[in-house]
């Protein structure tokens, strides 16, 4: 119990302490920390819309930051989140915007649809990594330039509203059945269901790790393969399967930007910015709990959204927050220094 | 003036701001030309207190005299420079190398910018006469037995002008001939004016070659008596604090049928050279076969082959008729195959799982699940606790870290769950490594018991008093092939050593 205090402690701390360097830049700009501090914290927290604003920018670095954590529970670094986004968005949109057939226009079944879709793109890093130990992260990586050049090619040609010779590189909007409901639509912020079903993902994943005879199996393979293997569990295959997990996790979250309507529920040119990339810095932030990713996801969603309203109302930019992005990330990653300190000061008291 | 070349008075060193202590009060005295002993069980706090005479740790409180002065030693370049060398079981040499280079290696005399290679193989030849140390100097160190490493390893550290020499559990690594030779050099240091301390949890070889022993428990020393008065018992005793029983009382059993044949069984190692060559043995009800051989044998290839960790190139393995090679371990392990690994780090347990998630560890499918997806966690956590009772496995306490028992206890978890498992055959390697003397003894007659039941049971041991101990019948491994099997009334040491070494017994 006193660990899991302390492994609490060490994220908070951090986002402290990038606080406090961050006030000391605002500071040599000129400005009143303070009041930049106040504007960024009720631009992304005060009123329903600015809430809403949060959760919605939150939603896809949940999903993201889950399936980082999940391949990472299997051992692995799952670098590729940004492709299995793009691939998730892609069919969400194609099946959302072309597909006629009510029965299968239809957002659960597109939603499937997105999650296998997710799942195939990421078990090819999977199933290479089981059979010829090609590590994930350089195949992950590469399926990440694969998905991003494939994107282009499918918003200027197959995919392209109006045809080739449409007028920008973005689909048309998917049906009316195959959109997220809307929470708060006073907002109009296309605040949507996919957040709902976000913190479902989140109790499932923690259900399968903590609960199920897969969730063991993983944490084994996880934590020690060879010792995995000799207890007779089929490692390749729950490698290729967990990677697949965290595949479709990840593309449910490019769903969710399609769906629900973010872009006019068209899947447009840079609609996915790095939601893939941002996974690795929420399941870091996290500690790799599920919950964890919870709240780093809204950390980060509030620091981008606060963001704007301090440029907004300050002289401070909003590029501001991608320093304190970046402290958070350096000072969790210089962790183990954190804690070497501590110790230091322990043995020396 | 004093007599002793070393005193390290009332040593002290804790961890984590006096959470763990290590050392704990320690006084050692060291006379000149005398070979001391330090024994104690693993985590009794001697790595801690030879880290220490290194210079790699530096203690919390007391004082270390050298020669009488009081030295502070900051680090190994300086404990050096006294005159204390180490010889660590793991040695630090550069394979690629040349006996000769690898002596004079951060200290290479020079002829302009270059190595003078000639003055190098000089010295090596000088030295090594000196102490009885015959080596050739331009030989790659890559060629060498271990034994001959180790000699290279006492080569450079009296080159570097040791007086005191420390060997940490120097026979970890040789055969019982290599052993010989080695007392016989620490003969000829001594003789030179040298003085060792070395450290070991062998009882024999410190009665063998010691002069004075020093017992360490728990951090602290305990016990400190002329070898002469000692003996088995009384060291044992002092190591563990009670009495200790040594050779375990062995079954009258009733072998019955064959139950496992192994037949020109050929595995190759990971580097796709071959390990476990041509291997013949059977093993029947009741019996147990040990297999004895320096370490890298093809020991860990053969287990690895018998529960279907890696492929065998040829040859078959029958349990009761059913073949077993080409079975996934899964498969074998339902064909009634328990295995207690070498490494438990490696192959039996996941250290960051708890006490009662590694009870159930390969058998949570089986035993342990509630339906398809789902651990039957109360179930586990119930018969974590039964095992731990039945077993002795300290502390109980089922939801602890599996990596934060001591060692004893770990194998202890490993131990049962195996026993635990459906099975006929039993495979049990390295049953005791990094256990302590009090634990070798309960796993020692948990494998006797197996043999009681009328289970096949295969023993690989480094330990060669273990192999003795337990076993029927004794195979002998070199080089990947079975160089002989003895019936343990015609078993020696002499002669295993010899199978060992890869020689020949003569018929007779």
């Amino acid at each position: 119990m006193k660990n899991k205090l302390k492994d609490m402690m060490i994220p908070v701390l951090a986002v402290f302490i990038a606080l406090i360097i961050g006030a000391g830049i605002i500071g040599y700009l000129g400005e009143s920390p303070l009041n930049a501090y106040y504007y960024l914290f009720t631009g992304a927290f005060v009123g329903q819309r600015a809430i809403a604003r949060t959760l919605l920018e939150a939603t896809p670095m949940i999903f993201t930051g889950l399936s980082v954590l999940f391949a990472f529970k299997a051992g692995m670094f799952n670098i590729g989140g940004q492709g299995q986004v793009i691939m998730g968005g892609l069919i969400a949109a194609a099946v959302g915007a072309f597909v006629h057939n009510a029965g299968v226009n239809n957002v659960f079944i597109i939603l499937i649809l997105s999650g296998l879709a997710g799942f195939a793109w990421a078990a090819i890093a999977g199933f290479l990594k089981a059979k010829l130990g090609v590590h994930e992260v350089i195949s992950t990586i590469m399926l990440n330039y694969i998905a991003m050049n494939f994107e282009q090619y499918a918003l200027n040609y197959p995919l392209k509203a109006g045809g080739p010779s449409g007028p920008s590189p973005q689909t048309p909007p998917v049906f009316e059945s195959a959109r997220l409901m809307q929470l708060m639509p006073q907002t109009r912020e296309a605040f949507n269901i996919g957040f709902i079903l976000a913190i479902v993902a989140v109790i499932v994943v923690w259900f399968i790790m903590e609960k199920t005879i897969l969730g063991y199996e993983i944490k084994a393979v996880g934590n020690n393969p060879t010792s995995a293997e000799n207890a007779g569990i089929n490692v390749p295959w729950i490698t290729a399967l967990s990677l697949g997990i965290a595949g479709s996790l990840a593309a449910l979250g490019g769903a969710e930007r399609i769906l629900g309507g973010v872009g006019q529920y068209t899947y447009r040119q840079g609609i996915m910015a790095s939601y893939g990339f941002d996974g690795i810095a929420v399941a870091l932030l996290g500690k790799n709990h599920p919950v964890g990713a919870v709240l780093s996801a809204i950390l980060f969603a509030a620091l981008r959204v606060g963001g704007r309203s301090m440029q907004f109302n300050t002289s401070v930019p909003s590029q501001i927050v991608i320093i304190l992005q970046a402290i958070i990330i350096l000072l969790i990653a210089a962790e183990n220094m954190f804690k070497m300190i501590l110790n230091r000061k322990k043995v020396s008291e | 003036m004093s007599e002793y070349i070393l005193e390290m008075k009332n040593i002290r060193k804790t961890f984590l701001g006096g959470k763990v202590v290590a050392n704990d009060d320690i006084t050692l005295k060291i006379e000149k030309g005398e070979k001391h002993a330090i024994v104690g069980e693993n985590g009794a706090g001697k790595s801690t207190l030879m880290k220490i005479l290194n210079g790699l740790y530096h203690p919390t409180s007391g004082e270390v005299y050298y020669h009488g002065k009081g030295v502070k030693i900051e680090g190994p370049g300086e404990a050096a420079k006294l005159g204390i060398g180490m010889v660590y079981q793991h040695f630090m040499l550069v394979p690629t190398l040349s006996v000769a280079e690898n002596m004079v290696l951060g200290v290479e005399p020079k002829k302009g910018l270059s190595l003078d290679i000639n003055t190098a193989r000089e010295e090596v030849k000088r030295v090594s006469e000196k102490y009885g140390l015959a080596i050739d100097p331009d030989a790659i160190i890559s060629d060498l037995s271990v034994g001959m490493q180790q000699r290279v390893e006492i080569l450079k550290i009296l080159f570097k002008g040791a007086n005191l020499l420390v060997f940490d559990e120097p026979t970890a690594v040789l055969i019982p001939q290599e052993v010989k030779e080695l007392y016989k050099i620490m003969d000829n240091l001594i003789a030179e004016g040298k003085t060792i301390i070395f450290i070991s949890h062998k009882l024999q070889e410190v009665l063998d070659i010691s002069d004075n022993i020093t017992v360490i428990r728990r951090g602290k020393d305990v016990a400190n008596f002329p070898t002469e008065e000692a003996t088995k018992e009384k060291i044992a005793n002092a190591m563990v604090g009670r009495p200790v029983l040594f050779t375990t009382e062995k079954p009258e059993v009733e072998m019955g049928r064959e139950l496992v044949s192994v037949n020109n069984l050929l595995v190759k190692n990971n580097k796709g050279i071959i390990a476990v060559d041509e291997v013949n043995f059977d093993i029947r009800e009741g019996e147990i076969l040990g297999i004895a051989g320096v370490e890298g044998s093809g020991q860990t290839e053969l287990i690895e082959a018998l529960t279907g960790l890696r492929k065998a190139e040829a040859g078959t393995v029958v349990l009761e008729g059913e073949a077993l090679l080409g079975k996934t371990p899964k498969k074998i392990t339902l064909e009634g195959v328990a295995h207690i690994p070498e490494d438990r780090f490696k192959r039996a347990a996941v250290s960051e799982f708890s006490v009662r998630d590694n009870f159930a560890f390969g058998v949570h499918k089986e035993k342990y699940s509630k339906n398809k997806f789902m651990l039957n966690f109360a179930k586990m956590a119930e018969e974590a606790k039964h095992f731990m009772e039945k077993y002795d496995v300290r502390p109980r306490e089922i939801n602890v870290g599996f990596g934060r028992l001591s060692g004893g206890n770990q194998q202890k978890v490993i131990v049962a769950r195996e026993l635990e498992k459906e099975h006929k055959f039993i495979i049990i390697a390295q049953p005791t490594r990094g256990v302590d003397i009090g634990a070798i003894e309960s796993i020692h007659k948990m494998v006797l018991e197996e043999k009681e039941k009328g289970k096949a049971v295969l023993v690989v041991s480094a330990e060669l008093s273990e192999i003795m101990n337990l076993s029927d019948r004794i195979a002998v491994m070199c080089g990947g092939k079975i160089t002989g099997i003895l019936d343990r009334a015609d078993a020696t040491e002499e002669k295993i050593g010899i199978l060992m070494a890869g020689g020949k017994l003569d018929e007779k």
